[in-house]
């Protein structure tokens, strides 16, 4: 197992490196000036020059690239462009904006998505069943932004039970560090948003664990525990769910690397303060050191996530854990 | 001989997705919107830019759908029945030029992947879990804020990145088909490996490759849509989505509720259709989903 | 008497037809006693093994005139109450596929406490300190209650089993096959285990035995019942079976294995295949492979006919059965 481990740990290093190599030569490949990526044009000429230096612009292609992958891993990411305060603390603000209605949305949508799965296995081809298919499918087509402005106009425009947007209500003090996540403001600005996302992930887990324990539940264990006289509920959430999860997990790993680029969106329609909205504003305003480190933030974030559903795959299956290790 | 082997192709895929209600719908939706698209100049009473008055003369500003204006219109006073089918014509244009590019590549990739095995295999899943990494939507709108807000930079975007979930599933079903005793007896034959690739092996994931050209055309609406939306797409290329975008822009969503249904609505359709297709193609990719 | 049984049927609806998979099995079994039920594959044995555990889908139809165990009956039973005190505490299974019977994510030890668990009110500690004790019954390590499915050997994995099996100290333990699939050498270990266990178990306990191979019902089992298509066509001792067969049926099997005794006796295996059970037959079930067949066989069901005490046959030709056993052993009868 540990050899399994250290070489996915390698996979997430080189793809960590690929995309921040890809991301040096995208900057630098547009027509034109390339420091225009790096430095503001609205400064005057000293100051660039100064900072060309600084920033060793003036040097060959690959002594540049060594400065990039040094100052990406030191966290030093220069400044905006348009507000010329330092990329990183525009960046850990929204992170963890991000993450929380991330974690919140996906949350509900495997708990929700795992449970329905379950339940239209047991109850195969009842309406239960099909309806939630249909369901499930229709939501997963309809673009999470679309799911988002139709729950803001039902709830918000027209019902106003729910707030417009924005993360707090406008005006409230925002340092009140992680005290603030727990407010009920907070909380009350949260629910759409995250509704908006559980719908949009729901149908993945949802259709994945139905089929996975369809498989699972003609198995000949199956049938023994049921043997053992073991109580309905038992055999199918200890027995056959347990086997099924191997499924959705692997799935959930492709899940979450869609999940971070829909943030983008979810986070325009409700104007939540989040890396999402960050990285569509600076893109708009060609803030390039903004858009460039923000954009890295977010794939070094799949990348993570992507081991991490690695090594819990590794660790729910126990046939993989000891395939590796000599048995006697 | 041909034109036979042809006939009953067709037909084979025929019968798979009218097997159950939905691939049909699914079907009627696809073939709806390609004649729209295809027929835009001529079923379109307006273009889309022109502004327009009622027949009292006034700009007709924010109307709701009336017998004159079928959608209703914008705020600069667009038809957006016109609108919405020349943006018909962009949206189903690029979801379908994204999606057939995108999986000729991981098709290939997948298969060449899976053949070869050894170090070729090495590097190009280690490319591919680069792809992996990278969020999707923040990657066109890089793309589009560095080079520009064209047509052909979007489909070079999507395509770029859609490719990955093709690529792995192909690959690992090559990597079984490979061991099967028809491609031995290729082999002893001779054939090439090219041949044996193209010849044998491509042919017998045909389900899968289908279903993943219907899921492909799929994302890339959606990605295209989301783009379009923030506001990278083409200005001069109106889309569903840059049609929802002028409308977020407009701040007159709480008023125009056609403005947004006609769009949202359509979006939807387009992408279940292609959804449901690709559903019936995958109970005969795997059989063990068959009903019993 | 532990389990009787009269006149079980077992029919299933489908787009084809009824399938009657079991029609009509009468035998029994005493305390202490072991029976072997032999049978080609897809006679039926599977199906009286699940409709015994009622681990048959809702959808089939099961009726008998008698299904008790015990004195208990079993059919008006609710699913409830079957699953508390039938299931396991008085019925065990030693299943067909013992790789696959496992779950293959949770320890070994601990699927077999959780049957402890479940029905007693043993605590943890107590159930796992029984397993070992079971463990070491049927010759595994106590130390390997902690192992995964997919760690054990064929024969372990039987072995395991069959400890699973004796969780409760049922009074009656359904073995499937349990040498099926196992290397020879493999199998004779594990059957001299069993009259081991069986000898040192003090308590009663009867064993159903299934099985397609002569030799393993010839060895372990008291009385042996012969199925076909789904019917039953001979009941009685096992010594009595072998030495006074009276049904065809039973007649071609015993020339269908070889002998020690006649070692150079040439095999003779009986011509056709099973019938389709789908649909009413009429007559003799067997009718169609048996080379005495007569007339009448195409419209009369065999009733059950008691030849000797404790003997029972189902075909309306057993006073002719001194030919039959003659003719049975030339090849040419076999020929049609």
């Amino acid at each position: 197992m540990r050899t399994y481990i250290i070489r996915r740990g390698i996979y997430m290093f080189i793809a960590m490196f690929g995309v921040a190599t890809i991301l040096f030569f995208m900057f630098r490949m547009l027509p034109g000036d390339p420091t225009a990526q790096v430095i503001s044009p609205a400064l005057d000429t000293a100051t660039q020059e100064r900072m060309k230096a600084a920033f060793g612009l003036d040097k060959p292609m690959h002594i540049q690239y060594v400065i990039y992958l040094k100052n990406l891993v030191t966290m030093e990411w220069g400044r905006s462009f348009t507000s010329s305060r330092p990329v990183v603390d525009i960046l850990v603000y929204r992170f963890w904006n991000t993450i929380f209605l991330m974690v919140a949305g996906l949350f509900f949508a495997l708990v929700i998505g795992i449970t329905m799965g379950m339940i239209m296995a047991w109850r195969r081809n009842s309406f239960l069943d099909t309806g939630s298919t249909v369901g499930a499918l229709f939501f997963q087509s309809a673009p999470p932004y679309i799911t988002g402005i139709l729950l803001l106009i039902i709830f918000s425009y027209k019902l106003d039970l729910l707030p417009t947007g924005g993360m707090l209500t406008a005006g409230t003090s925002v340092d009140q560090g992680f005290g603030l996540f727990f407010s009920t403001d907070f909380l009350y600005h949260l629910i759409l948003p995250t509704v908006t996302v559980s719908l949009y992930y729901l149908a993945t887990p949802m259709l994945i664990m139905r089929d996975s324990m369809l498989e699972v539940m003609g198995s000949d264990f199956i049938e023994l525990a049921k043997a053992k006289g073991l109580a309905p509920i038992t055999v199918m959430i200890k027995h056959a769910a347990r086997n099924a999860l191997l499924a959705v997990v692997t799935v959930s790993a492709i899940m979450v690397g869609m999940a971070i680029g829909g943030q983008v969106v979810v986070e325009t329609v409700f104007s939540w303060p989040g890396m999402g909205s960050l990285m569509v504003e600076s893109a708009l305003s060609h803030d390039y050191p903004v858009a460039q480190a923000t954009f890295f933030v977010l794939a070094a974030l799949i990348i993570i996530l992507n081991f991490v559903a690695d090594l819990s795959y590794c660790y729910l299956d126990p046939r993989i854990k000891l395939s590796n290790s000599s048995q006697g | 001989m041909a034109l036979e082997s042809i006939k009953e192709g067709l037909t084979t895929h025929f019968r798979i997705i009218t097997k159950h209600k939905f691939g049909t719908f699914g079907a009627l939706v696809l073939l709806f919107f390609s004649i729209i698209a295809i027929f835009a100049p001529y079923i379109a009473p307006h273009t889309p830019w022109e502004t327009l008055r009622t027949s009292a003369g006034k700009l007709a500003l924010l109307k709701p759908p009336s017998g004159e204006f079928l959608l209703g219109t914008t705020a600069m006073g667009r038809d957006l029945f016109s609108q919405m089918i020349f943006a018909t014509r962009t949206t189903v244009y690029i979801g379908f030029v994204s999606g057939m590019i995108s999986i000729i590549i991981g098709a290939n990739i997948g298969l060449i992947s899976g053949f070869y095995g050894g170090k070729l295999d090495e590097v190009l899943m280690r490319f591919t879990d680069i792809v992996w990494g990278m969020p999707f939507l923040p990657f066109i709108i890089i793309l589009i804020s560095l080079f520009g807000r064209k047509l052909e930079f979007v489909i070079l975007a999507i395509c770029l990145v859609i490719w990955r979930s093709s690529a792995r599933v192909i690959r690992a079903q090559t990597l079984a088909i490979k061991q099967r005793q028809f491609i031995l007896a290729a082999k002893a034959r001779g054939c090439s490996n090219l041949r044996i690739i193209y010849r044998h092996i491509m042919p017998n994931i045909l389900p899968l490759l289908i279903l993943y050209t219907a899921f492909n055309i799929a994302w890339s609406v959606i990605a295209e849509a989301g783009a379009s939306f923030l506001g990278f797409g083409d200005p001069t290329n109106l889309s569903w989505g840059g049609i929802l975008f002028s409308l977020w822009i407009s701040s007159k969503i709480r008023v125009a509720w056609w403005w947004f249904a006609a769009p949202a609505i359509c979006i939807i359709l387009l992408v279940s259709a292609l959804v449901f297709i690709s559903r019936s193609y995958e109970e005969v990719a795997n059989p063990r989903l068959r009903k019993r | 008497m532990l389990l009787e049984i009269e006149n079980l049927k077992t029919h299933y609806q489908t787009a084809e037809g009824m399938v009657k998979a079991a029609d009509g099995i009468s035998f029994s079994i005493d305390k202490d006693q072991v029976f072997g039920l032999v049978g080609e594959s897809g006679c039926g044995k599977s199906t009286l093994i699940r409709t015994i555990m009622r681990l048959v889908p809702d959808s089939a139809h099961v009726s008998a005139d008698r299904l008790r165990i015990n004195g208990t009956d079993l059919l008006p039973l609710s699913d409830k109450e079957y699953r508390k005190s039938i299931l396991w505490s008085e019925i065990s299974l030693v299943p067909q596929s013992a790789m696959n019977s496992l779950n293959p994510v949770y320890k070994v030890g601990s699927q077999i406490a959780e049957i402890m668990l479940t029905h007693t009110k043993m605590k943890r500690k107590e159930a796992m300190e029984k397993v070992k004790e079971l463990f070491e019954a049927v010759g595994l390590q106590a130390g390997l209650v902690n192992s995964f499915a997919h760690e054990f050997s064929g024969g372990m994995r039987q072995r395991a089993m069959i400890a699973m099996s004796l969780a409760l100290n049922p009074s009656l333990i359904i073995m499937d096959e349990p040498t099926t699939g196992l290397d020879v050498l493999v199998q004779e270990r594990i059957l001299r285990k069993l009259i081991e266990i069986k000898a040192k178990m003090a308590n009663d306990t009867s064993i159903l035995l299934i099985t397609h191979d002569i030799s393993v019902v010839a060895e372990m089992s008291d009385r042996i019942g012969v199925m076909y298509a789904g019917q039953m066509m001979e009941v009685s001792d096992t010594l009595d079976l072998f030495a006074e067969p009276y049904h065809p049926y039973s007649l071609g099997l015993k020339n269908a294995f070889p002998s020690i005794k006649e070692w150079d006796r040439e095999l003779i295996s009986i011509p056709g295949s099973p019938p389709n059970l789908i649909g009413n037959f009429q007559g003799c079930i067997f009718r169609e492979r048996c080379p005495f067949r007569i007339k009448e066989c195409a419209t009369q069901r065999p009733e059950a006919k008691e030849v000797k005490p404790g003997h029972m046959v189902a075909c309306i030709r057993t006073n002719d059965v001194e030919e039959f056993r003659q003719r049975a052993g030339e090849k040419e009868t076999w020929k049609f």
